[in-house]
């Protein structure tokens, strides 16, 4: 995986180039609004945090070769469910958040029955679960925003410094537990070696059907956590998963690309980030309010085509590379 | 080296290569190559991985450009290698190991993708005489099928002949040969390693169709690794050493020591290291498996014992290495190793097994994974349960490559940009660093060069010597007569007859499996 390529090279850190561009480039366009950190405490807690959580959940999946298309589904779920059970039935919100994370995993096992157990196309199987689960999220809030107690709110807005946010603290400690799991214990590189070649690693021991199972669940319980933040947001609600979807999946494709050149954490949040950040700066730059409403979507789409473009560039990239590489042995040899 | 083609009074060469050159930033992959094709000639073209042989091949096919200098002629006329007109190309065919056939369409199709149709009134194809056509050509190169037949359906040798018939097709579309006059055979076609993925039956099949393009004047640039098949086909031979040409000759000028000689750069006193005496104790026993070709095998090897399958596709010799590993499930009988049951890969390897799988690529190793990673995959307990320590982890890949002697000794390297051999003797390094009681391989040294080769039977001969036991499927007898205390040979999923010492020859292994 590692072909001499500088730490530092554009290929390798574009999103902090692209980033910093963009910095200098607000700077000057709309330097009050840009040089505040009002707008920089925004993004994160406003525009990043969620979205992040959900993409670096996506990693996980990814990494072993298995779309998670429910991922929208399940927040839709847990968002109108975490609020519905305090709402209808008054309870408390830590029940409410524990039963809601339960039933975030149970579609996650669902997904795997799918995907291992029936062996059908992840691409499809979750496609067609997160409908199914958006449809329950659809019944049970009867097509209305569930509103959640004040308490509750406390959750996703109570401020832990500088006035960020707790979620973007649950953003940096699920970031850090994935990372730490995906890159430094047997698990991750047994999941890695599950995404990278199948057979070769079920035919060296990992029992890889088992690690698709547990990349599901992960998936959808972190989706699960991200639908009770987004409740806690602004209320329960079953069309607020949707919009995570495709930021999700350009976050983490972009990330492949980015610091070691396969799907990691800290490409993906950096992704987020800066992304997010572009589109907080455009959206403060643009008066039309017509482009500002498309900015989001455009954004990502875009990002996810450049992401899924780069990387291909970059695999014939590594080939040529690995090519050179061989023939500079070749001469070695000779001399 | 002498050149044969410019001698008064023979033919003109089909090809003829002068003094070609090829240097890549920083290195010289060919230098001052010259080779001349003669009309039906079939002229092998050997060396070890990394000898420039592939460069040249690739030179031909046209991707990639020769350095300035080089001087190429094509029956007498010179040529613009790098841009061949489509005439000139139609008459130096590159046939790759991938014989880029699509198997989902039917011969008659695959062979009219980039030729066309026969076509009558308004363009419609007319089927018939396209179906006679191609019925036609096939029959000549014996095969016998029905032109409508989907390619995925055929034997692995008639889809190298399908691939062949498409490459000579359009000889006879050219300016010299007469439409309907039959087949202008008065072209060369390079095939690369054809053989590398048929079993030893088909291989006879193939070498007769070539035979007969080289009877009709056509010229062959034959590859292989397989030296043993270069005797049986070829009646010269060009052989590549770092990037130059080392030899030159006819082949009956030469014997199959002489000739590894020439490959490796050194005498080969003993390309196979002797067997070591056996040990008593059981360490893998089999019994009434079957599977989707095995119908019922039983197998006893002991702790020290080299053991080889030998048996034609289809025998069960290429499914019993993944039965006995668990990667298949078993449709009867067991497999124990050390008295454990085994019945998936990873009870496999916990009860002390190893698999080196024939598909390197696809099931042997994890092509885009360092090597480090890759070898300590099987096991990697050493490092921590929760963190694994990359020192510790480093220092054994370092060992386990110092031990199989990889080039390049670099643990970090992606395991895809090794050569085929070295990617081998990573995996077995992987298996061999897991102490196994039972190692199973299949086509262990396919594709393989002739150096390399020789490191995996000393790496095997070491692990039978330290008490694994050895099971080895093999389609190359010679390889198996040579390395195995003995042989089973399969025939129909059973075991036809089992050889040992005296008996156990190549062409007794081939006499059995054929009978």
């Amino acid at each position: 995986m590692k072909i001499a390529r500088s730490k530092f090279s554009p290929g390798n850190i574009s999103i902090i180039y692209l980033y910093l561009i963009g910095f200098v480039v607000f700077w000057i366009w709309i330097p009050e609004l840009w040089i505040s950190w009002t707008t920089h405490k925004s993004v994160l807690n406003i525009d990043m945090s969620t979205k992040a959580i959900v993409a670096v959940g996506l990693v996980v999946p990814l990494l072993t070769n298995t779309f998670d298309l429910s991922i929208a589904g399940v927040i839709s779920l847990s968002s109108v469910m975490v609020a519905w059970l305090q709402t209808e039935y008054g309870w408390n919100m830590w029940p409410a958040m524990l039963v809601t994370l339960l039933v975030s995993l149970v579609c996650g096992a669902v997904n795997a029955l799918l995907v291992v157990g029936i062996r059908i196309n992840s691409f499809i199987a979750t496609l067609a679960s997160g409908a199914v689960i958006v449809s329950l999220a659809e019944y049970t809030s009867g097509g209305v925003q569930v509103q959640v107690p004040n308490s509750f709110k406390e959750i996703s807005k109570s401020q832990m410094f500088w006035g960020i946010q707790a979620k973007v603290g649950y953003l940096v400690v699920i970031a850090f537990i994935l990372w730490y799991v995906l890159e430094h214990t047997p698990i991750g590189r047994y999941m890695h070696a599950t995404g990278d070649g199948p057979e070769a690693a079920r035919l060296a021991g990992v029992q890889t059907k088992r690690y698709v199972v547990l990349s599901l669940m992960i998936c959808s319980l972190i989706a699960g956590f991200a639908g009770i933040v987004s409740a806690a947001q602004t209320a329960g609600n079953a069309t607020s998963g949707a919009p995570y979807l495709l930021p999700a999946f350009a976050a983490a494709f972009l990330g492949s690309t980015q610091f070691l050149g396969r799907f990691n954490i800290w490409g993906t949040v950096a992704s987020v980030f800066v992304l997010a950040s572009l589109v907080a700066g455009l959206q403060r730059a643009i008066e039309n309010p017509g482009i500002r409403r498309i900015l989001d979507d455009l954004f990502f789409g875009v990002a996810l085509i450049v992401a899924v473009g780069l990387s291909k560039l970059l695999e014939r990239y590594r080939e040529r590379n690995a090519f050179k590489l061989r023939a500079l042995e070749i001469n070695q040899l000779n001399s | 080296m002498v050149p044969v083609g410019d001698q008064p009074g023979r033919e003109t060469a089909l090809i003829d290569i002068r003094s070609l050159s090829k240097s890549f930033p920083g290195q010289v992959a060919l230098s001052d190559v010259s080779m001349q094709i003669m009309p039906g000639q079939i002229h092998a073209l050997v060396g070890q991985n990394g000898s420039g042989k592939s460069t040249l091949i690739k030179i031909l096919a046209g991707y990639h450009q020769p350095d300035p200098g080089a001087e190429v002629l094509m029956r007498g006329q010179r040529v613009d290698i790098e841009n061949l007109s489509p005439a000139e190309r139609s008459h130096l065919h590159v046939m790759h190991q991938d014989l880029g056939l699509v198997p989902t369409l039917s011969i008659m199709e695959n062979l009219a993708l980039g030729r066309g149709y026969e076509t009558g009134f308004g363009g419609r194809i007319n089927w018939r005489r396209e179906r006679i056509r191609v019925t036609q050509l096939l029959a000549e190169f014996g095969v016998e099928a029905d032109p409508r037949a989907l390619v995925g359906s055929l034997r692995a040798a008639e889809q190298s002949i399908v691939a062949l018939v498409r490459a000579l097709q359009d000889w006879e579309r050219d300016d010299v040969g007469e439409r309907g006059q039959g087949l202008d055979l008065r072209s060369v076609l390079v095939l690369d390693e054809p053989t590398a993925s048929l079993p030893r039956l088909e291989v006879d099949r193939l070498f007769a169709a070539v035979r007969r393009v080289a009877q009709r004047g056509g010229g062959v640039v034959f590859v292989s690794h397989r030296l043993d098949e270069v005797f049986e086909l070829a009646d010269y031979v060009t052989v590549l050493r770092d990037g130059k040409v080392v030899g030159s000759q006819p082949l009956r000028e030469l014997d199959q020591a002489r000739l590894i000689e020439l490959i490796v750069g050194r005498p080969v006193d003993d390309l196979y290291a002797s067997p070591p005496e056996p040990k008593a104790e059981v360490a893998l026993e089999a019994t009434d498996v079957a599977g989707a070709s095995v119908v019922d095998v039983d197998l006893t090897v002991r702790r020290g014992e080299v053991v080889g399958v030998a048996g034609l596709v289809g025998s069960g010799r290429d499914e019993l290495a993944s039965l006995l590993f668990g990667a298949k499930r078993l449709v009867h009988g067991e497999v124990r190793v050390n008295g454990e049951r085994v019945q998936s890969p990873r009870g496999a390897i916990n009860a002390g097994m190893g698999l080196v799988p024939a598909d390197r690529k696809g099931d042997g190793c994890i092509p885009a994974h360092t090597v480090r990673e890759n070898v300590v995959l099987p096991r990697l307990g050493p490092f921590g349960r929760w963190w694994l320590r990359r020192g510790i982890e480093r220092r054994e890949a370092d060992e386990w490559i110092a031990k199989v002697e990889l080039r390049p000794a670099d643990p970090e390297r992606a395991i895809s940009t090794l050569s085929g051999g070295n990617q081998q003797k990573a995996v077995l390094a992987r298996w061999m660093r897991t102490d196994p009681s039972v190692l199973v391989l299949d086509e262990p040294t396919q594709g393989v060069d002739v150096g390399a080769k020789a490191s995996i039977y000393e790496l095997l001969a070491s692990a039978a010597a330290g008490g694994t036991a050895v099971v080895m499927c093999s389609s190359d007898a010679e390889e198996l007569a040579h390395v195995c205390d003995r042989v089973l040979v399969l025939r129909s999923g059973r075991v036809a007859t089992e050889l040992s010492g005296a008996s156990l020859t190549a062409d007794r292994i081939v006499q059995e499996i054929l009978s």
